[in-house]
């Protein structure tokens, strides 16, 4: 499962697409969607929690949970080219990667991922809490973003 | 792979609270399996549910784990590696001598790539006997190691050595210092409160990564359990620059509940553990990382400066025009190098070369990376020629400047060495 949060994610991407002003990247001929609801959240806020599974998060974080974010961090080094979702990170390199609060887990909507070494913004519905498989936790924190072409 | 039927029948014998049945053998393969070889985010869970296992079983079903154990560990630092960091760092926690030796033998020995989850597989049930031992590991030139000496300091709960704790005080590695700082502050020295308190005032980058931030939540951490709810000011937040106008208020309401707390005076710290703020704008870095020889972060700045370590960093002086010639110099091993960036695969080994555009100030990244076994021609030629470069440009340090900061020590020989322990010889 990547995200239970899926549907209130495409009504506000969608309505970012709807009411989002419209400014031109520099040097990249994109478009980005700028939103100024997109709340500032910082990488190092979510991963520095004393993390314990069935602990809760702090309000704070648990508060970001459905929220629209915007984020900077790295891809993780091991990331697959042309898959649909990765690991951010915020240093690019192996350190500390297997705890599962040090990293958010990104599901990319359109298009698949290149790698790109350099520190990356991306904006979209964060969704937080544990998410388990096979009975191990294998997220904390999820990102569903529309497009890494988006990316900043 | 483990599969859900698997699983739950397996989860619900570890987290019951009846003793384990004879499917211990079976369970036991699977999360070995999985602690060495499944997800990244798996593998320390598989290997803290075989700690689980074992204390929930029987005398019996106990021995014939750790034999399991002992089995895959092998008798050698050389077959310890291969079970992987995961197992690694839960082996000190079964009782086993046996087990313990290994891991002794293999954190002695700087070719084994997992030292710092042999160490903090040690210092989880540190026994007195020992203490020599950890002491020894507070000079180790791997941060991590360090670190979890000092864990195994406090969990001995022996503070007739915070001498040796008060002295990292001054290392070079933030993560270091916070944790002799926290030490120290359980040991009854509040003093050590503000060292906590400087990281608070960090701003630093090192290139576009936000080195400054992420220490200040670091050390906030440790710091805001021990100064309780603080009512004349709004909260302290770790998020904010420490010199905007939202934090003057709260960190000056901070120092004042440190000298309640009895902290005495702020002192002067050393250069390496002082905030720094912004520095001059970098051009070219190598941030080095070897799971072997440790860490190394080198900056050359647009002013001729280079720059040695994160935070406040060592700053030693080159000829003015060195680093647009070192530019020059490498434009066309750069170019050469095309749209890739990522040499290798993910590992515990890694250098990474920063490039910042004058023009646009944007920063390009190189990473060469591989897992504890060397491969051979890691490192691209274009990325060779601007190694060497780099390393060139490092001057001989006087003795006296070394002295005075010990991250200027052996700088080029310890530089070289890194990057060999990552990519292989530059030449």
């Amino acid at each position: 499962m990547r995200c239970p949060s899926a549907l209130p994610t495409l009504l506000v991407l969608t309505l970012v697409g709807l009411c989002g002003s419209f400014l031109p990247a520099q040097n990249t001929g994109r478009v980005l969607i700028a939103d100024d609801d997109a709340q500032e959240v910082s990488i190092s806020k979510l991963t520095a929690v004393n993390y314990r599974k069935g602990k809760p998060l702090p309000d704070e974080v648990q508060g970001l949970d459905g929220q629209l974010v915007r984020i900077e961090g790295y891809m993780a080094l091991g990331t697959l080219e042309g898959v649909d979702s990765f690991e951010l990170v915020p240093e690019s390199c192996e350190c500390g990667r297997s705890k599962v609060q040090h990293f958010i887990d990104v599901t990319i909507e359109e298009g698949l991922t290149t790698f790109r070494p350099g520190r990356i913004t991306l904006e979209g519905v964060l969704s937080v809490g544990e998410v388990e498989e096979d009975g191990f936790v294998v997220s904390l924190y999820r990102l569903t973003i529309r497009s890494l072409d988006d990316e900043d | 792979m483990l599969t859900a039927p698997a699983l739950g029948i397996l989860l619900g014998a570890v987290s019951g609270l009846a003793p384990l049945q004879p499917s211990v053998p079976q369970d036991l393969e699977q999360l070995i399996t999985a602690a060495r070889t499944g997800r990244t985010v798996i593998r320390p869970q598989a290997a803290r549910r075989i700690v689980r296992l074992w204390a929930q079983a029987e005398s019996e079903a106990r021995a014939g784990i750790i034999q399991r154990l002992r089995d895959v560990s092998g008798d050698s630092p050389a077959t310890l590696a291969r079970i992987g960091p995961a197992l690694v760092e839960v082996l000190g926690e079964f009782g086993d001598e046996s087990l313990r030796r290994l891991l002794w033998r293999s954190l002695s020995d700087t070719d084994f790539p997992w030292r710092p989850y042999a160490a903090r597989s040690l210092a989880g049930h540190p026994v007195t006997s020992e203490s020599p031992r950890f002491l020894s590991a507070l000079a180790d030139p791997i941060p991590p190691v360090r670190v979890a000496a000092l864990l195994a300091l406090a969990n001995l709960g022996q503070p007739d050595h915070a001498p040796a704790v008060r002295q990292l005080l001054d290392d070079e590695d933030d993560r270091v210092r916070r944790s002799a700082a926290d030490l120290l502050v359980q040991w009854g020295q509040p003093s050590a409160l503000w060292w906590l308190y400087e990281e608070l005032l960090r701003e630093d980058h090192f290139f576009d990564r936000p080195t400054g931030e992420q220490a200040r939540y670091q050390a906030w951490n440790l710091l805001s359990p021990r100064l309780g709810k603080i009512a004349d000011a709004e909260p302290y937040d770790p998020g904010r620059a420490p010199s905007g106008p939202e934090s003057v208020a709260s960190l000056q309401a901070v120092r004042a509940r440190l000298l309640e707390l009895k902290a005495g005076e702020r002192p002067i710290l050393p250069p390496q553990a002082r905030a720094a703020g912004e520095v001059p704008t970098e051009l070219l870095g190598m941030e080095l990382r070897s799971c072997r020889k440790g860490e190394m972060f080198l900056r050359w700045t647009a002013n001729d400066l280079l720059l040695v370590g994160q935070g406040n960093p060592a700053r030693v002086v080159l000829p003015e025009g060195t680093v647009q010639a070192l530019l020059d110099a490498t434009a066309d091993a750069r170019a050469g190098l095309s749209d890739k960036r990522l040499f290798g695969s993910p590992g515990c080994d890694m250098e990474q070369f920063h490039v910042r555009s004058v023009r646009t100030l944007s920063a390009t990244q190189w990473i060469v990376s591989c897992g504890p076994e060397p491969v051979p021609d890691l490192r691209p030629p274009g990325l060779n020629s601007l190694g060497r470069a780099l390393l060139a440009a490092i001057p001989k340090i006087p003795a006296s400047e070394a002295a005075a900061d010990p991250r200027l020590v052996q700088l080029r020989l310890r530089a070289r060495a890194v990057l060999q322990a990552i990519g292989g010889p530059l030449d």
